[in-house]
């Protein structure tokens, strides 16, 4: 740093501020190297002891707490991430679940229009009464029945008046 | 590059060893820089306490930011721009303070000057005084250059300005100076 480059560095602009005479530049330069030196020599701002101690203490402290709270924030990390991976998979899970459940409302209130006003039935609508009709079907067979007709073919002519008698459905209503 | 920008080996070694965790070698980067520093903050804002506190904050500083130092300057070179940006925000903030307190006295500018009990001549004084009217910039340049022998390429680097800028403004405040020490003989 104290290399001559540096040092003619330092005072080249010094020699720039051209003196009145040629013959004073040189003497002007060397008044200035001297009054540099004698400020530097005079001027050695330093930190007492006490202060140094004083600095490197308090900034020991800091450096402690800030270690502390980032280690803590490190391991707090994980803990954070876990949970936040927990609440993504219940939310994800809560999301599909509720994307799904308007699909079957939607279903059952088009049966429902279907059977409610049949003057007015369009092509989704009997779409809609083939598929009840087929889960229909899908269910008694499930069961064991078979389907209505094999169920009543297997009651006894007794049974048979028994039910028109005490029953009011089908064709006795 | 010139040597003085260059990083030492050891200076290496123990920025090195610092961002691997190693106090010990973040205490010696602070005691072979701490003079530097204080003597800067001290010059730009004449109080001692205020320069104590900033030479702690730029080293905390340094401490969170090590990973961000490429080591392509010297370390000192990067901690002299950390305390630089904290010196001229110091500045901003007295200016500002001083302007919301709607003061109609002239605050002065904050900069060292030598006491009268101090054993400094009456040119050191004068000296001082003359460093302390000159504006925040230029004074720091000043200093930086003056004071602490920093090559103009270093200042620039430091300040994040070209070094023609630099050099300018070195030659307005030496300009300055010599206008107000003119009459000093």
């Amino acid at each position: 740093m104290k290399d001559k480059h540096n040092d003619n560095n330092l005072f080249l602009n010094f020699g720039a501020l051209k003196p009145q005479a040629p013959d004073t530049e040189g003497a002007l330069e060397a008044e200035l190297r001297h009054l540099q030196e004698t400020l530097r020599a005079e001027t050695p701002l330093k930190m007492t002891d006490g202060e140094s101690r004083r600095v490197l203490n308090n900034l020991d402290l800091r450096l402690g707490r800030y270690q502390r709270r980032a280690v803590t924030f490190y391991n707090y990390s994980y803990r954070l991430a876990a949970v936040t991976a927990a609440l993504f998979l219940v939310v994800m899970t809560a999301t599909l679940t509720l994307f799904d459940m308007p699909a079957v409302t939607e279903q059952s209130t088009t049966v429902t229009m279907a059977t409610d006003d049949s003057d007015s039935a369009t092509a989704a609508d009997t779409l809609d009464e083939t598929y009840v009709y087929l889960l229909v079907n899908d269910y008694v067979q499930s069961q064991g029945y078979g389907s209505g007709e094999t169920l009543l073919g297997e009651l006894g002519d007794e049974e048979l008046t028994y039910l028109e008698k005490n029953l009011k459905f089908g064709d006795s209503r | 590059m010139s040597e003085s920008d260059k990083m030492t080996t050891t200076e290496r070694e123990l920025v090195a060893r610092a961002r691997a965790g190693d106090k010990r070698a973040f205490d010696e980067l602070v005691n072979r820089n701490k003079d530097k520093m204080f003597s800067l903050t001290y010059r730009m804002t004449g109080d001692r306490e205020t320069a104590l506190d900033m030479v702690q904050e730029t080293f905390f500083t340094a401490y969170k930011e090590l990973g961000k130092f490429r080591g392509e300057a010297a370390f000192s070179s990067w901690l002299y721009r950390i305390a630089a940006n904290r010196v001229m925000n110091h500045i901003r903030r007295g200016r500002l303070l001083s302007f919301l307190s709607l003061s109609r006295e002239e605050t002065p500018e904050p900069s060292y000057i030598p006491d009268d009990s101090a054993a400094s001549g009456e040119l050191h004084r004068e000296m001082s005084q003359a460093v302390a009217a000159l504006p925040p910039m230029q004074k720091l340049i000043f200093n930086m250059r003056f004071y602490e022998e920093l090559p103009f390429r270093e200042i620039a680097s430091i300040l994040g300005r070209g070094e023609s800028t630099v050099k300018t403004g070195y030659q307005k405040a030496v300009e300055k100076l010599r206008q107000r020490l003119k009459d000093f003989r």
